[in-house]
């Protein structure tokens, strides 16, 4: 019942800053690790594009993911860091099928704004197909 | 950025096995956070109208069915939750499911709403139920979906 791996894909929006609030104070209270998880959408189409600044994108999520690990160090919460490339929610699945969570948190939509009360596409593609608890910050 | 934890936890019940599990997980996380357990059973109350296959049958019976399977429900629940020392609060309601759920999470400004992802429905597996996709989307509050 207790979690010891808490996955949290992060996006560095204020949404899933709140969830990444939520997972912390979970992880304290059942001594779990937290992964954390940004994937960035890089497909072939999108390669020949923003190929040259590949470098920069992961430099980018590099420093917002090390601030995170900074915040959750003050709380004595192990935060582990993982950069996926490729479709978000694709990709994230694949990976709770390769290694084992107990619980997933994620905010309900990231980046993407469209006004209205609704999971993401990310969120909503994630709580259909996890076979884990998933636990929605709004 | 300030820690924030649940003290207010609300707990679908139903008899299936998906919400059962809701009903374990909610009981940790309030053990853990000392917080305060309500369980919610809420009674299918068609409007006139509506809920074509309800309306062959005699609708006052088709309510009182599920009143008394909701007792019966929430004192199971309440047994789980006493067996794990977590005193809850039990509350029966009538009306659409989602919406009185929903509806009881903004009066009473509960910080988490466990539910289980797929309830009596049996239909493919890894899909959400209709329930819980309206809560999902709809809630106030954080939402834990358990499967």
């Amino acid at each position: 019942m207790l979690f010891n791996k808490i996955l949290v894909p992060f996006d560095n929006s204020v949404i899933s800053k709140r969830a990444l609030n939520k997972a912390i104070a979970l992880a304290i209270l059942t001594d779990a690790k937290i992964v954390l998880v940004h994937e960035i959408d890089y497909h072939k189409t999108m390669a020949k594009i923003v190929g040259p600044y590949k470098g920069t994108m992961i430099a980018h999520v590099k420093k917002f993911m090390d601030d995170v690990k900074k915040y959750a160090s003050r709380e004595n919460v192990i935060v582990e860091t993982q950069i996926l490339y490729g479709n978000p929610a694709e990709e994230i699945l694949k990976l709770m099928g390769k290694k084992k969570f107990e619980l997933v948190v994620m905010g309900r939509r990231g980046t993407t704004k469209i006004t209205g009360p609704s999971l993401g596409s990310v969120s909503n593609t994630l709580v259909q197909n996890s076979k884990v608890p998933v636990l929605i910050v709004s | 950025m300030k820690k924030s934890f649940f003290s207010k936890i609300l707990v679908c019940v139903e008899n299936s096995s998906c919400a059962n599990r809701a009903i374990l997980h909610a009981c940790e996380l309030a053990k853990k956070s000392d917080a305060k357990i309500f369980m919610i059973y809420v009674v299918y109350n068609p409007t006139a109208g509506r809920g074509l296959g309800i309306s062959l049958i005699d609708r006052g019976a088709f309510v009182k069915m599920f009143r008394e399977h909701g007792e019966k429900v929430l004192k199971k629940a309440s047994k789980i939750a006493a067996g794990r020392g977590v005193k809850t609060e039990q509350i029966m309601k009538e009306g659409n499911v989602a919406n009185e759920i929903i509806k009881f999470a903004i009066s009473e400004k509960i910080d988490l709403i466990t539910i289980g992802s797929r309830g009596l429905s049996k239909l493919p597996r890894f899909v959400l139920g209709s329930v819980s996709t309206k809560i999902a989307n709809y809630a106030p509050c954080a939402v834990l979906i358990v499967k």
